[in-house]
C-alpha cells in the first residue's frame, strides 16, 4: 500500500486505440476479458468472504458475543486510541515536510526525502525489535525508564510509537508529489497581496491538496489499525491490557477460538471495505477538482 | 525566495518534528546497525567486528533462510507483476463493470495482514474450502501448511494477493501515459494486437514496470505476518525467511547480535534493490 500514491491514480487512463477486431467477434473477446477479470477479483475476495462466512458460522449470537466481549471491546478500544494518536502526529508531520520539501528549495532536501522513506525499507518487525532492544526492560534505556517508572514496551507507548513508526511516511509521500507539482506560483500571488503566512497556507496551500492528504490520511489510518508486526514485538501480548485488534485475533485463533477469531477480523475486514469506499471516492472528487481547475 | 535563509528556515520549521524522528527513527536504525557488530548483549555490547555475518553465513540454517527468502521473493514478484500487468492492459479498455474491478483490486492492499492471515490459514486448512473443492472435484486433499512441498507456494499465493492489486493500481498510471498515437500509427502499419503490446506498450511503461517490480521485491523482502500467522516458518525451516529468522534469533534465542546482523542483511538488500532502482531511473532520464 506504501507507494501507492493520488498522483498515480490521477493520471487519467484515457484508454488505448480502438482494438481491431483479429480473429474472433468482439462480444466472445469482452466475455473472456471480464470473465479473467473477475476471477482474479475473486481470488482477491475469497479470503475476507471467508472471514465473513466463518464469522457467522456459529450464528449471529456467538458473533455479537465475541465483538462485545470484554477483551475484545479493549482490544478495540486500544487500537482507536492508538490510530487517534499516530494518525494526527503523521498528519501534522507530513504536512509540515511536504510543505517545506515541495514549496522551498534548501540545502540537504534529497536527505530529508531519503530519511522520511526509512521506514519503509526497515521492516515493521524490526522496528518493532529496535523499540524492545532500547526501551525494553533489558534495553539500553531500561534501567534508566524503570528508575523514573515509565515504561514503554509492554504498554501503550511502545505500541503507539511502533504505530507511528510503521505510518509515519504515508502523509508525506502521498502530498510531496502532488505539492512539487502545484509549485509555489499561487502562495507567491497571495504573499504578494498582503495574505500572512498562516493565510496563505490556510487559504491556498491546504485546500489545493486537501483531497490528496485525506486520501493519504484515509491510507495511514487504515495501516495504524491493522499493524501486526511491529505492535506484535513490543505489545507483550497482555489481554486487556495491550492488545490491539490484531493480536487479539491472532491470540483467538490460536486458542482454537475460531468463531471469536473471524468475528473479531470482520472489524478489520469491514474497516478495509470502508476504506477502500473512502479512497474512491476521494479519488473520485480529487479527479473532479483537477477537471474543474482544467476546463 | 532565497536558498540560503529557505535553508535556515526550512530546518527550523522542521526542527521539532526532525527531533522526534531522529530519536525514535533513525537513531535507532542506526544502533541496530551498531549491534550488529557486537556480542549482542544490550547492557554493555562488546565489539566483535564482523563476526557475527561470519557466523550467520557458515550457519547452513541461515543460508537456507537465504534460499527461501529468494525463493519467496521471485515467486512472489513475477505473478504479482506479470498477472498484474495483464489484468491493467485489460483494465485500459473499456469493458463492464471496470470501475468496480478497478476499485476492488486495491482491497487485498489494504486489508490488514492478520485478518487476511487467518482466513488464508484457514481456507488451506486440512478440512478448509480448497481441500473441499479438490475433494469435490475428485482430487486427493493436501495438508498444506505442514508439507514442506506446499507450505512455501502456499505463502507465495498470499504474498501475491496481497500485492497485485496495487501493482494493478501503478500500471494504469503507467500505461495511461503511454502515448495514443503511438497506437494509431501501429494500427495504421497492420500491427497485430500482440505486436503492439510488445513494441508499443512495454517499451512505453518501462519505468513503471522497474517500479513495480522493486516495490514488490521490497515488500515481499519484508514481509513478516505470513510466515508468522501460517507457519511460523516451517515445516523443517522450508519457510523461514529472513525477517522471520531475525525475529526468532532475537525473542526465541535472545541472539541479539546475530538477529542484528541479520537485520542488517535484510537492511542491505533493500538498499541494493532501491539503489538498482535509483540508478536505472538515473539512465533513462
Amino acid at each position: 500500500m506504501e507507494g501507492s500514491s493520488l498522483v498515480a491514480a490521477r493520471i487519467p487512463t484515457g484508454g488505448k486505440a480502438k482494438v481491431k477486431s483479429t480473429g474472433e467477434s468482439p462480444l466472445v473477446r469482452w466475455t473472456l476479458i471480464t470473465i479473467a477479470l473477475l476471477f482474479l477479483s475473486l481470488f482477491l475476495f475469497v479470503p475476507l468472504l471467508a472471514v465473513f462466512v466463518q464469522a457467522f458460522d456459529k450464528g449471529v449470537d456467538v458473533y455479537l458475543a465475541a465483538l462485545v466481549e470484554q477483551d475484545a471491546l479493549s482490544a478495540i478500544g486500544l487500537t482507536l486510541l492508538t490510530a487517534a494518536i499516530a494518525v494526527p502526529l503523521n498528519l501534522v508531520f507530513g504536512l509540515a515536510a511536504a510543505w517545506s520539501i515541495s514549496k522551498f528549495d534548501f540545502v540537504g532536501k534529497s536527505v530529508l526525502i531519503t530519511l522520511i522513506d526509512l521506514p519503509f525499507a526497515v521492516s515493521p518487525v524490526i522496528s518493532g525489535l529496535i523499540y524492545v532492544l532500547l526501551f525494553g526492560a533489558q534495553g539500553v534505556f531500561g534501567p534508566w525508564l524503570i528508575e523514573r517508572n515509565v515504561q514503554i514496551i509492554f504498554a501503550v507507548p511502545g505500541i503507539v510509537l511502533a504505530t507511528i513508526f510503521v505510518t509515519f511516511p504515508f502523509v508525506a509521500r502521498e502530498l510531496i508529489p502532488l505539492m512539487q507539482d502545484q509549485g509555489t506560483e499561487e502562495e507567491e500571488t497571495a504573499i504578494s497581496l498582503g495574505a500572512s503566512g498562516w493565510q496563505t497556507f490556510w487559504r491556498v496551500t491546504l485546500p489545493n491538496v486537501k483531497w490528496g492528504l485525506l486520501y493519504g490520511v484515509i491510507l495511514c489510518n487504515a495501516r495504524a489499525m491493522g499493524e501486526f508486526g511491529a505492535v506484535s514485538v513490543v505489545s507483550g501480548h497482555i489481554r486487556g491490557l495491550t492488545n490491539t485488534v490484531p493480536l487479539h485475533i491472532e491470540i483467538l485463533y490460536n486458542e482454537y477460538n475460531f468463531a471469536a477469531a473471524f468475528a473479531v477480523a470482520s472489524i478489520l475486514a469491514m474497516l478495509a471495505l470502508v476504506t477502500l469506499a473512502a479512497k474512491t471516492f476521494v479519488e473520485w472528487k480529487s479527479e473532479e477538482q483537477m477537471r474543474d481547475e482544467q476546463p | 525566495m532565497s536558498s540560503r535563509s529557505d535553508t535556515l528556515s526550512a530546518w527550523l520549521f522542521l526542527a521539532p518534528a526532525l527531533v522526534l524522528l531522529g530519536l525514535f527513527v533513525f537513531w535507532p536504525v542506526a544502533y541496530l546497525v551498531w549491534l550488529g557488530f557486537t556480542d549482542g548483549s544490550l547492557r554493555d555490547p562488546l565489539f566483535v567486528g564482523t563476526a557475527n555475518f561470519e557466523r550467520l553465513f557458515s550457519s547452513e540454517r541461515f543460508r537456507q533462510v537465504l534460499v527461501n527468502t529468494a525463493i519467496f521473493t521471485v515467486g512472489s514478484v513475477v505473478p504479482s507483476v506479470v498477472l498484474a500487468l495483464l489484468a491493467a492492459v485489460a483494465l485500459v479498455r473499456k469493458v463492464p463493470l471496470r470501475g468496480f474491478l478497478r476499485a476492488s483490486y486495491f482491497l487485498p492492499t489494504i486489508v490488514s495482514l492478520v485478518a487476511a492471515g487467518v482466513a488464508f490459514r484457514w481456507l488451506f486448512h486440512p478440512q478448509g474450502w480448497i481441500n473441499v473443492a479438490i475433494e469435490a472435484s475428485g482430487g486427493v486433499p493436501v495438508s498444506w501448511l505442514s508439507s514442506p512441498t506446499w507450505a512455501m507456494p502456499v505463502l507465495i499465493a498470499v504474498a501475491t494477493w496481497k500485492q497485485i492489486g496495487f501493482n494493478v493500481v501503478i500500471f494504469l498510471a503507467g500505461l495511461a501515459a503511454v502515448p495514443r498515437s503511438r497506437y494509431e500509427a501501429a494500427e495504421l502499419d497492420g500491427a497485430s494486437e500482440w505486436q503492439q503490446f510488445w513494441y508499443i506498450t512495454l517499451p512505453g511503461i518501462r519505468p513503471t514496470l522497474i517500479f513495480a517490480v522493486v516495490t514488490t521485491v521490497i515488500f515481499t523482502f519484508r514481509s513478516f505476518e505470513p510466515v508468522y500467522v501460517m507457519t511460523g516458518g516451517g515445516p523443517l525451516n522450508t519457510t523461514n525467511i529472513l525477517v522471520y529468522y531475525v525475529y526468532e534469533q532475537a525473542f526465541g534465542l535472545f541472539n541479539f547480535g546475530l538477529s542484528a546482523a541479520a537485520a542488517v542483511v535484510l537492511l542491505v538488500g533493500v538498499l541494493l534493490v532501491t539503489a538498482i532502482q535509483l540508478w536505472v531511473a538515473g539512465e533513462e532520464s
